[in-house]
């Protein structure tokens, strides 16, 4: 939650029912899963790691934005369309 | 000094649980601050140095202690103190932010699927609730010309309890239904 915060400079704030929601949903899709390894100082904690299927999904959202910001800055800086 | 406990009865309906946080928020204003929540009886502690902001979540699957570790400690995480938990409602509570939102879901998304997740276990009360009704007045009726059963005194006082218990539920599960509703039209 911390670290959401400071990615995004303060701007996006996710409250813990937020977040326990989104993490079950993402368990449930197969796109994150639980590790084997749990959090040694203090086994109440967690941990989840992405999943191959995962990873693909980001992937294409990776660049889907990508292609959106080439759009976006092509329009704004002018240039061949 | 030795803080003051009170307990107050209040009765709460499951589906404007958002009243019941504003509600707990006001008594806190006032310096009457909920401890230990119950289904009637609420523990409050009268404290008038601070302040706290009470936030209710529904999570049926979790009211065994053993499931709650990672749920709990996700929310101490997030500066969020767990009271207790009452027929599947969690209670949490921080000290009052001025001009801060504080909120458990902060999303769309999040939010709809807990008035979802509310909806759907009221619909299944009210459906329990529906055949119980139905059972029982057929068997009643079946039954009371044979054991003298006086329909004023015994029949019709029970069918009337089972009968406002779903009204009850069937408004709330309206209620929850239109609050849904609103919030997927306002895309």
């Amino acid at each position: 939650m911390q670290n959401v915060e400071e990615m995004t400079a303060g701007r996006v704030h996710m409250g813990p029912g937020t977040i326990y929601t989104a993490l079950n949903t993402l368990v449930k899709k197969g796109l994150i899963r639980q590790t084997e390894s749990q959090d040694d100082a203090d086994s109440r904690r967690k941990v989840y790691e992405i999943t191959d299927d995962g990873r693909q999904v980001l992937s294409a959202e990776m660049q889907r934005l990508a292609e959106l910001l080439e759009n976006g800055r092509r329009r704004i800086h002018g240039g061949r369309t | 000094m030795h803080a003051k406990e009170t307990k107050r009865l209040v009765f709460w309906v499951n589906w404007n649980y958002e009243k019941r946080e504003k509600w707990f928020d006001r008594m806190s204003a006032q310096g009457l601050h909920l401890q230990q929540p119950g289904l009637f009886l609420n523990t409050f502690v009268r404290d008038d140095q601070v302040r706290y902001v009470y936030r209710l979540d529904y999570q049926p699957q979790l009211r065994k202690p053993a499931l709650q570790g990672d749920y709990v400690t996700l929310f101490q995480d997030a500066g969020w103190e767990h009271l207790g938990q009452c027929a599947g409602w969690h209670y949490f509570r921080q000290p009052w932010q001025p001009g801060r939102e504080q909120k458990l879901y902060t999303d769309r998304t999040s939010l709809l699927q807990h008035y979802k997740r509310i909806q759907h276990v009221l619909g299944i009360l009210l459906l329990a609730e529906i055949a119980v009704l139905g059972t029982s007045g057929t068997n009643l009726l079946i039954v009371m010309p044979r054991t003298g059963l006086n329909l004023w005194l015994t029949v019709v006082p029970v069918l009337a309890v089972y009968a406002a218990v779903v009204v009850l539920l069937g408004y709330g599960w309206v209620k929850m239904g239109r609050k849904i509703n609103t919030m997927e039209s306002r895309e």
